[in-house]
């Protein structure tokens, strides 16, 4: 290949313009935040869903909480109180400002 | 300008997203400009594979341990996260004919850029990314044999083939059009 050929091509082949893009950038933040968003929802119902399974092996184990477990199932104040908070919660959860 | 390596530090401690933002600023330009060239112009699907790529270096940051530069370690992930693409779907444009004045013009030019691009189409893939890596990237035959994992004589073959048939392509495309 002939010299000014060679340097032709090495600076055609170098040539670009620049690329440098703020959405780009942008796109992969908000990317990076909805990952980390889904993935802490994720957590935090497993946690949900590991806490309940203790309590309900608990209660059932134990015969003094098993009293407890029989009141609080008794009271229908008591369940709406736990409803709401739970249902609360499930909005806070899948609300986008959270 | 901060130092990569306090940025990425501060990434791999705290998940710091502006410290990353940062890190994308500075290093997007090389990294879209080389998947532009693997993908012969297809330049909306090296943004995406970019994109791509640089979640994946969040994601994996504190597995780069700093034998080579940051810049070699993030075009690896590019190159491989072009290649699991590859494997799913790809299409190449095709480059019939081309304005050879475009190409001889000193001015900064898109469709310049665009033309560079698809030449890059009558190149192997193996040739492209050893072309692109050595010439445009500026890196040197061991900093590619990272990125790709091929063997240096590999290496420098496919640069030397790759240069000539793009010569090839140039000179005839200039006597086309004179």
């Amino acid at each position: 290949m002939k010299n000014n050929d060679e340097s032709f091509l090495t600076s055609l082949l170098q040539y670009h313009t620049r690329l440098i893009d703020q959405q780009f950038v942008d796109n992969i933040i908000n990317n990076l935040k909805a990952r980390n968003k889904f993935r802490l929802r994720i957590m935090i119902i497993a946690l949900l869903l590991a806490c309940s399974l203790t309590v309900t092996l608990l209660f059932n184990m134990s015969e003094e909480l098993a009293i407890l477990n029989t009141l609080s199932s008794m009271s229908p104040y008591m369940m709406t109180f736990f409803l709401i908070t739970a249902l609360g919660f499930g909005t806070w959860l899948t609300s986008d400002n959270f | 300008m901060v130092d990569d390596n306090i940025l990425i530090a501060r990434v791999i401690s705290s998940g710091d997203q502006h410290a990353f933002a940062t890190l994308i600023k500075k290093y997007q330009g090389a990294i879209r400009q080389f998947l532009r060239r693997l993908t012969a112009g297809d330049q909306a699907t090296a943004d995406d594979i970019a994109q791509e790529a640089f979640l994946r270096i969040y994601q994996n940051l504190d597995t780069f341990l700093g034998t080579s530069t940051f810049s070699t370690w993030a075009h690896k992930v590019a190159y491989n996260c072009f290649l699991k693409y590859k494997q799913k779907v790809y299409h190449q444009y095709e480059i019939e004919g081309f304005d050879f004045s475009v190409l001889e013009a000193q001015v900064e030019d898109i469709e310049k850029d665009l033309i560079i691009e698809r030449l890059m189409k009558c190149l192997d893939l193996a040739e492209r990314t050893c072309i692109t890596l050595s010439v445009s990237a500026g890196m040197s035959h061991q900093e590619i044999c990272v990125v790709t994992k091929f063997p240096l004589g590999t290496i420098k073959s496919h640069i030397n083939r790759g240069k000539q048939k793009l010569m090839d392509k140039v000179n005839n495309q200039k006597a086309n059009n004179t």
